[in-house]
């Protein structure tokens, strides 16, 4: 009995255990929550429309690289700088100055203010400018805007050989092309000055040209005033976020150094081919929710991506009406002309000219001209302007300078009054009622003048100060280095358009004046638009 | 008529019965502390978890709470006293008596955990430095640890945090105690998409 009772105690025991052991293992099992199969993470609010640009797309070298779309907008790749802009470029070791910039053929109000971009430049320096020239190897015919160069380090502005004063330091002014659709172009401008240890000033200016109605918008007015505290606010949630940063407290609202920080971003807007832009922020950006993450003042200029759709609820009025453009091809630039004006105050000018034309040569040299965007004045003979009028209406409707270089090619001095006159005179006659442009000099074949010619006819009597004596086919060579190799600003250089050898040499001898820093012009544009009468060598 | 068993023999019986009622209850009692100290407490947490509604606050200590999200899941923190591979780990078995040293919480899908605990002021240096080692760092590399970050939280609070690849360690001080919270995710699932739910729970902590 007591047997039977213990092992029945066991036994219950045990079972008892089990159950109990089990029903925890169950219960348990079945109260447990199961996860959530239809919840996804939250996100950082704001995060749609704006990113910081990182990684090879920062890449200030390639970041002005991006092609533009197929409609042809876009902004700051080498083919825009390829439209059509009259691109200059000063070098002026004396006054440890740079600059780079460009016009607008036609567009008077632009061109207006770039020249006024240029003149604070040259203020800048404090000294007396003089236009300088150097050797060929300057390479100075590489010339108008350096795509990115808006959004470098403000320092390598200064130091890069493309857009730097000579050792470094001093004032550089640089541009780039920030957009071009429909008939709208935007070139961005900056100016540097300081060291490349320090800098003393950087400023930027962004101008909308419309081509076809000649306005010019400052990008100033491109923006609602809400841009640069909205842009500030979201740069800030996207460096603190890039940081590590938790806290989900609202960004302050910006004081208004940062506000102009801000502000700076959108002189150097880059737009994309889907209509957002790249506004990137100066170094130096500095605020509280930054401060506790390890990030006290960027060192960098800090890209930010915005989207079309957040861009827009930034844009002023004004902007809108650009914008309406975008997607539009670009519709191109004026054909270059010669008589674009040119500031020999500060450009190195030299005044090429050609005689005794017009010549079965000469419209090879018009082309060469052309493509060099180079004027040049030609004194062309009565008669042989007779036999080819439409080379001599080609030359004037291309903007170069028609002068007239009598009928026959005589020695003036041999002829009396009438006849100098006769000669001069009759040549002018032809030569204008071919081009309807009024002939205001001429020259005097062989160079030969005295009083009585002087008397005789009142005009301004051209004479040159190189001769290349082209006229003995000396070869490409000689007449570089008898030109290019000798010049200085304000000289007037002789060629003839009758020698196939001074043609073929025309694009060797303009490349090489732009190399050494010197802007071909027309004679006329030697004397600022007011040559002096008289015997005039140079300018 | 049974004859009765002669009662030497009766009595020796008698012990075995009992020895085997004896062992039968010692190995009870073995089972159950043994399942007191290794599962019990975490069966016992299940039991006790809840989904919040958003709206109901957690105690943390006597002074901090916090509030988790809607639809996340709460339980009593339990913790490993010792961990002695193969066996099951020691746990803290606190819970079974209500005195759990904090709150363990699951987002909605469960692939974020986050312990949130009491960390004492002088405490603090030591929970930041306890982070879980980068498993890209070669061990005992010279690597220098990343800095706290210390950032004001929307709630006005002050919160210093620190993480690894793997795990966000944060403290956030609410002037009447400090609330530890040590964030991971479950398997290989990457942190960096839970930062703006861990962002949540932190400004969810306050002072009572």
């Amino acid at each position: 009995m007591q047997r039977r009772r213990s092992s029945w105690i066991a036994r219950g025991v045990t079972r008892a255990l089990a159950l109990v052991l089990v029903s925890a293992v169950l219960f348990t099992g079945c109260s447990r929550i199961e996860p959530a199969v239809d919840w996804a993470p939250p996100t950082w609010p704001d995060a749609a429309g704006v990113q910081l640009v990182r990684g090879d797309a920062a890449d200030d070298t390639t970041a002005a690289d991006q092609a533009s779309d197929e409609t042809g907008a876009g902004a700051g790749t080498e083919d825009l700088n390829d439209l059509g802009f009259i691109e200059n470029r000063v070098r002026n070791d004396a006054l440890n100055l740079s600059m780079r910039y460009v016009e607008l053929p036609g567009i008077h109000a632009f061109n207006t203010r770039v020249a006024e971009v240029v003149a604070a430049a040259i203020a800048s320096t404090g000294g007396s400018f003089v236009p300088e020239v150097f050797p060929v190897s300057a390479g100075l015919a590489d010339r108008g805007c350096v795509a990115g160069s808006t959004r470098w380090p403000a320092a390598r502005v200064l130091s890069d050989p493309l857009t730097g004063p000579a050792d470094g330091r001093g004032v550089a002014v640089t541009c780039e092309v920030t957009a071009a659709y429909g008939t709208i172009v935007g070139i961005a401008m900056r100016t540097v000055a300081g060291t490349p240890d320090k800098i003393t000033s950087d400023t930027r200016l962004t101008l909308y040209a419309d081509v076809s109605s000649g306005t010019v918008t400052d990008g100033s007015e491109m923006w609602s005033a809400d841009a640069a505290p909205e842009l500030w606010t979201r740069a800030i949630e996207l460096l603190r976020r890039e940081a590590g940063g938790l806290s989900a407290a609202p960004i302050a609202e910006p004081t208004k150094k940062q506000l102009a920080r801000a502000a700076r971003a959108f002189e150097v807007a880059q737009t994309d081919a889907d209509g957002g832009a790249v506004l990137t922020l100066p170094p130096g950006i500095a605020a509280p929710e930054l401060e506790g993450l390890g990030i006290t003042k960027t060192k960098t200029p800090t890209p930010v991506a915005v989207d079309a759709e957040t861009l827009a609820t930034w844009q002023s009025e004004q902007a809108g009406l650009l914008q309406q453009q975008f997607g539009q091809p670009f519709v191109g630039l004026e054909t270059w002309d010669a008589r674009q004006p040119v500031n020999c105050a500060i450009q190195a000018c030299v005044a090429v000219t050609y005689d005794d034309g017009p010549t079965e040569f000469t419209d090879t040299l018009l082309d060469t001209l052309q493509s060099e965007r180079t004027p040049a004045t030609f004194f062309m003979l009565g008669n042989a302007a007779s036999g080819r009028p439409e080379q001599v209406k080609r030359a004037a409707s291309e903007g170069h300078e028609i002068a007239s270089h009598t009928m026959t090619h005589p020695d003036l001095t041999t002829l009396k009054s009438s006849q100098i006159r006769s000669q001069v005179n009759g040549a002018a006659k032809i030569l204008t009622d071919l081009t309807g442009i009024p002939v205001t000099m001429y020259r005097p074949p062989y160079g030969a003048l005295n009083e009585k010619v002087l008397n005789a006819e009142k005009l301004p009597a051209i004479l040159w100060s190189i001769d290349t004596l082209d006229w003995k086919d000396p070869g490409t060579e000689a007449l570089v280095e008898r030109s290019v190799g000798v010049a200085t600003p304000g000289d007037i250089i002789l060629f003839h358009d009758t020698h196939s050898g001074s043609v073929d040499a025309a694009k060797v001898v303009m490349r090489g004046l732009k190399d050494r820093g010197f802007t071909p012009v027309t004679v006329t544009q030697l004397f600022g638009g007011s040559v002096p009468s008289g015997r005039v060598v140079s300018g | 008529m049974t004859e009765q068993e002669p009662p030497l023999k009766r009595g020796t019986r008698n012990f075995r019965g009992l020895r085997a009622t004896l062992l039968i209850l010692l190995a009870v009692l073995i089972v159950g502390i043994g399942y007191v100290v290794t599962l019990g407490p975490v069966h016992m947490a299940q039991l006790r978890a809840e989904a919040s509604d958003g709206q109901r606050a957690l105690a943390i200590g006597e002074h901090t709470q916090i509030t988790p999200p809607v639809r996340w899941v709460s339980e009593p923190l339990v913790r490993d006293l010792i961990v002695w591979p193969p066996l099951p780990p020691l746990k803290d078995w606190s819970v079974l008596v209500g005195q759990e040293p904090g709150v363990l919480l699951y987002s909605p899908d469960q692939k974020l955990q986050v312990e949130v605990t009491l960390v004492d002021e002088g405490d603090v240096a030591a929970f930041l430095s306890d982070l879980a080692p980068d498993p890209d760092v070669e061990p005992g590399s010279d690597a220098p640890a990343a800095p706290a970050r210390d950032e004001v939280l929307e709630s006005g609070l002050t919160v210093s945090h620190v993480e690894s690849p793997r795990e966000i360690l944060a403290v956030v001080d609410t002037g009447s105690g400090t609330v530890g919270l040590r964030a991971t995710t479950v398997g290989d699932i990457d942190l960096v998409e839970y930062r703006p739910a861990i962002s949540q729970l932190l400004e969810a902590v306050r002072a009572t």
